[in-house]
């Protein structure tokens, strides 16, 4: 049976629904990503899974107990906020700290988790720093660690990276997926970035307008693109672009950061989203390798 | 390229210079001028220099009551509007759906001059007021209470007159606050109340502490109110100075008054800075 379970969840705002009719459900120790462009529902979703709101109408099953009334600081879940939410009049230390002592454990053991945490996101004597003291992937890895040290039974990332510059989105996503299979919990993954989520993920569920279209492991949904599947609007060409892009992000891989920075005929270079740049790295050492 | 910057910065801080010319120019001539020549004066009281005035003020006991009573009600009048203002502007910022209209009303008391308000309160508190109207009615006193002319209705006039302010400075760091933080404090296991206690307020101490300096320091110099609702037995530190200077025609008295007026309130309000950088370091 599935760790957890979203049945016929309804949500939104008065008028204005958001999710309807809406199912997922995700198994223990699996890493789910929901891709989709800002307005689809991924973000009210994962929000409603963490407590933080409730839906208007259908069950969230965990561990086969109904959660839909627990409130949010019952559940022990992890949540990873975008902005990283960290408490800034505390400091590293408290701040990882800061769900031990609600759960009211002794000092001694609080002091033996936090360090040991901190260790295992590399931010080892961090411990009296405060988070306006740290660079943003530096943060990020203490809201991570917050996270973390609560043993969370579910962990929830809410386009935890999408405020770190394209090389340190790179270098924090193989981070999360290795303390991911290292520790073994199960998480939840919302984000906009295709090249991120297929990197990342167990499963992608590709979501439009409040449903999901898809979903299926990374390596799937890039191959059900390839023609058979019938052109259904924006998830088919999100997918077809997803999987060019996956493409080119293995093909990245083999390149020194150098190659991306090489320069480039078109102006409009300089200013391209940054998942854009893989594709155009590789054409412009092609380019290269013609002229010398 | 270095020894042609140079020029263009100094250039820059000409114009940054005549900017803030005219503003500085008034500061130094009708506040620090007047403020230092009205400490010469209590220092100088009889062409040498001298602290017998301090003396002589200190020893008085009606001053030492004075004194005390402008603090106390000082005092009491901040602690009212925080434990006033701090719920209503916690509302009015995390709660409210129509906070334009919320804030409106809270501040609305001032644009009506204090003068207004006080003489308002006079109808509300005097013998026939519509409080002591009420107060016999119900029969829980057989006779009108004495509740304008003393130290109560002062308070009262004190926090009507300063609880904008206090609500305003919370509100500005309320808004600050994002509610993720909130949202994050219960996902790590805190309660409502715990969060409230753990997060937003540690992190609101500094609005605390803002608007209550603001109260304070409003409330250690407002002439009009004191003048007003409080009766001759429950002079303050600023109705002092009037009666040193108009009605005694002590010059000197009136600027070591308030020469001790600005002293005592410039160390309570370092007092509660203090205590803010205790609770929220990084504020």
């Amino acid at each position: 049976m599935a760790l957890l379970e979203l049945k016929n969840i309804t949500a939104g705002y008065d008028q204005n629904i958001i999710l309807k009719d809406f199912d997922l459900s995700v198994e223990k120790g699996e890493f789910v990503s929901l891709l989709g462009s800002s307005g689809c529902g991924k973000t009210t979703c994962l929000r409603m899974i963490a407590g933080f709101s409730e839906p208007m109408a259908g069950q969230i099953i965990f561990n086969g107990q109904d959660y839909t009334k627990v409130p949010l600081h019952k559940r022990n879940f992890g949540f990873v906020f975008q902005s990283y939410a960290l408490f800034p009049h505390l400091t590293v230390f408290d701040n990882v700290a800061f769900g031990l002592k609600m759960r009211k454990m002794d000092k001694e053991t609080i002091r033996k988790e936090v360090l040991h945490m901190l260790k295992v996101v590399d931010l080892e004597g961090f411990e009296s720093r405060y988070p306006r003291e740290m660079s943003g992937g530096q943060r990020q890895r203490v809201a991570l660690a917050r996270a973390l040290v609560i043993k969370p039974d579910l962990l929830m990332f809410d386009e935890p990276l999408s405020n770190l510059d394209a090389k340190l989105r790179v270098k924090m996503r193989v981070e999360i997926r290795r303390l991911q299979q290292e520790l073994g919990f199960t998480a939840i993954y919302v984000t906009h970035d295709q090249e991120e989520c297929f990197a990342i993920s167990d499963k992608v569920a590709i979501m439009n307008k409040g449903v999901i279209e898809q979903m299926d492991t990374p390596s799937a949904p890039a191959a059900a693109s390839s023609g058979q599947r019938t052109a259904r609007g924006s998830s088919q060409r999100m997918i077809t672009q997803a999987a060019a892009r996956a493409a080119s992000a293995r093909a990245m891989s083999r390149f020194t950061p150098r190659a991306r920075m090489c320069p480039m005929p078109s102006r409009a270079a300089c200013w391209c989203p940054p998942s854009w740049a893989s594709a155009i790295s590789s054409t412009c050492r092609r380019t290269r390798a013609s002229s010398s | 390229m270095e020894g042609n910057e140079l020029p263009v910065s100094r250039k820059k801080n000409a114009v940054w210079l005549l900017l803030i010319l005219p503003g500085t120019l008034f500061v130094i001539l009708f506040m620090l001028v007047p403020l230092f020549s009205l400490c010469l004066t209590s220092f100088f009281p009889e062409q040498s220099f001298s602290l017998s005035s301090y003396f002589r003020l200190f020893g008085d006991a009606y001053f030492q009551q004075t004194f005390m009573r402008s603090i106390r009600l000082s005092l009491l009048s901040t602690l009212m509007c925080a434990l006033l203002g701090y719920p209503t502007a916690y509302y009015i910022s995390k709660f409210s759906r129509h906070k334009g209209m919320m804030m409106a009303f809270a501040v609305f008391p001032m644009f009506t001059s204090p003068v207004v308000r006080s003489f308002s309160w006079m109808v509300i508190l005097g013998k026939r007021g519509i409080v002591n109207s009420f107060l016999v009615w119900s029969g829980l006193f057989a006779k009108p209470q004495d509740l304008l002319y003393n130290e109560f209705s002062m308070t009262v006039g004190f926090v009507q007159l300063f609880l904008p302010q206090m609500i305003l400075s919370l509100i500005g760091v309320m808004d600050n606050i994002p509610d993720d933080l909130t949202l994050a404090a219960g996902n790590l296991g805190a309660t409502k109340l715990g969060s409230f206690f753990h997060v937003v307020f540690p992190l609101s101490v500094s609005g605390l502490v803002t608007g209550s300096v603001l109260v304070f320091t409003g409330c250690m110099t407002a002439y009009t109110t004191p003048q007003l609702l409080g009766g001759t037995d429950t002079r303050v530190l600023s109705t002092m100075v009037y009666q040193y200077a108009m009605s005694l025609r002590d010059w000197t008295q009136a600027s070591v008054v308030a020469v001790v007026m600005i002293v005592a309130t410039m160390v309570i309000s370092s007092v509660f800075n203090s205590v803010s950088r205790k609770i929220n370091p990084m504020a």
